[in-house]
């Protein structure tokens, strides 16, 4: 019954007899110490308060269940794919229990979506970013709020650094060109181009 | 350029460098994160049998067809009912008799099953429970899954498990029947991270 990480070198394997207590919290506070903050950005940035403290819950506790995946791999981008299934996980179930009310109160309300900060400062900028499709703006956050390269980012979507860095220039074009389309002039805006495309 | 194109998403980053968060070195943090460490990492070890007959000596071994029942129909208050899509999918949780021995857990294990979903149980009645499903993983689509044929004799034999209203669990199984031996259980963060790991999010 006992969960074998086929990836898991033996002796970094927190259930093999050579990986004691001690070391494995040691392991343990190190990562926690370099993640916790990071790992709070990332929740909150996609969802709320609260819901982000419960989640950083789960995530937290699923990092110390996979302890030897954490050392061996890149770790950071690897516990925010862990905190991105937790986060999609908790949707799936709060969106049952929502159809669950709903079968009774016929009104139930959607459950608080994040919305990205800036509507009142930036708000072309924000319009332009959401009138992206899904995938493109959590590349782009990826890449822009957690400060991620496309190898990273590949790790916290559990796809191939190609295609990350396919989709990652395809999001900045098109932003680029929404962003140009509410400046057609294009005056002041030169960080732009012209045909809206961004350098990768 | 690119840092031109970062900085303009930056401004809409709610959580930018200026919104504090709670260092690790706060007192609560630091109970929270002995409350993680105070989880155990293991489960009881059980004995292996026959390593390579992989799912064989864990599943139970009635065997019960998919049954299609026409398009299942929540019976909503009022009279007020609402279509969901796919009849609902019939699983065996085994018999008294099933062999008392667990493989040994394995993602790689778990990620040959043929069915893998999480579900919520919506009712008990005797010894069949119904899940509304949550998410499929793997080899469904119903809306709804059937369960039956539980005993107590198999939470004791392979750590099969009760099935309890309002609670989420995740399974697998193989043909029709339920894989238990940490193969299938409630739905907690560690088990759900196997099915990630196992079948994608």
């Amino acid at each position: 019954m006992q969960p074998i990480h086929r990836s898991a070198k033996t002796s970094t394997d927190p259930r093999d007899s050579n990986f004691d207590d001690g070391e494995r919290r040691q392991q343990f506070e190190a990562i926690y110490r370099a993640t916790y903050e990071p790992l709070q950005r990332y929740l909150r940035r996609r969802t709320t308060l609260d819901d982000a403290e419960e989640a950083l819950d789960d995530v937290l506790l699923v990092l110390w269940q996979k302890l030897p995946a954490l050392i061996e791999d890149d770790y950071l981008p690897w516990c925010y794919g862990v905190a991105r299934r937790t986060l999609a996980n908790r949707r799936r179930s709060h969106q049952r229990r929502i159809r669950l009310l709903d079968r009774l109160t016929r009104e139930a309300a959607l459950p608080e979506v994040h919305e990205e900060a800036g509507l009142d400062d930036y708000p072309q900028l924000a319009s332009a970013f959401r009138q992206l499709g899904e995938q493109d703006r959590e590349v782009l956050r990826l890449w822009a709020w957690e400060g991620l390269e496309a190898r990273e980012i590949a790790i916290v979507l559990g796809v191939t650094a190609n295609a990350v860095s396919l989709r990652l220039s395809k999001a900045k074009k098109k932003l680029g060109r929404l962003i140009d389309g509410q400046n057609p002039a294009g005056a002041g805006h030169r960080e732009v181009k012209n045909n809206g495309e961004y350098p990768s | 350029m690119n840092d031109e194109l970062r900085n303009r998403i930056n401004r809409l980053d709610p959580m930018h460098s200026g919104v504090p968060t709670e260092p690790p070195t706060t007192p609560s943090s630091i109970r929270r994160m002995e409350r993680v460490m105070s989880t155990s990492t293991q489960q009881a070890p059980t004995r292996v049998p026959e390593p390579n007959k992989r799912w064989v000596p864990a599943l139970a071994t009635l065997v019960v067809a998919a049954v299609a029942v026409g398009a299942f129909m929540f019976s909503g208050s009022g009279g007020d009912s609402q279509p969901v899509a796919g009849p609902p999918l019939q699983l065996s949780l085994g018999e008294d008799n099933a062999l008392s021995s667990c493989i040994m857990f394995d993602v790689a294990i778990l990620r040959d099953a043929q069915v893998a979903f999480e579900g919520t149980v919506t009712s008990v009645d005797g010894a069949q429970g119904t899940l509304a499903v949550d998410h499929w993983y793997k080899g469904g689509d119903a809306a709804e899954v059937v369960l039956t044929g539980g005993s107590e004799a198999m939470v004791s034999l392979i750590g099969a498990f009760p099935l309890e209203v309002g609670s989420s669990y995740l399974i697998t199984a193989t043909g029709a029947n339920v894989n238990f031996c940490g193969y299938s259980g409630p739905a907690t963060p560690e088990l759900r991270g196997y099915f990630d790991e196992a079948f994608g999010a």
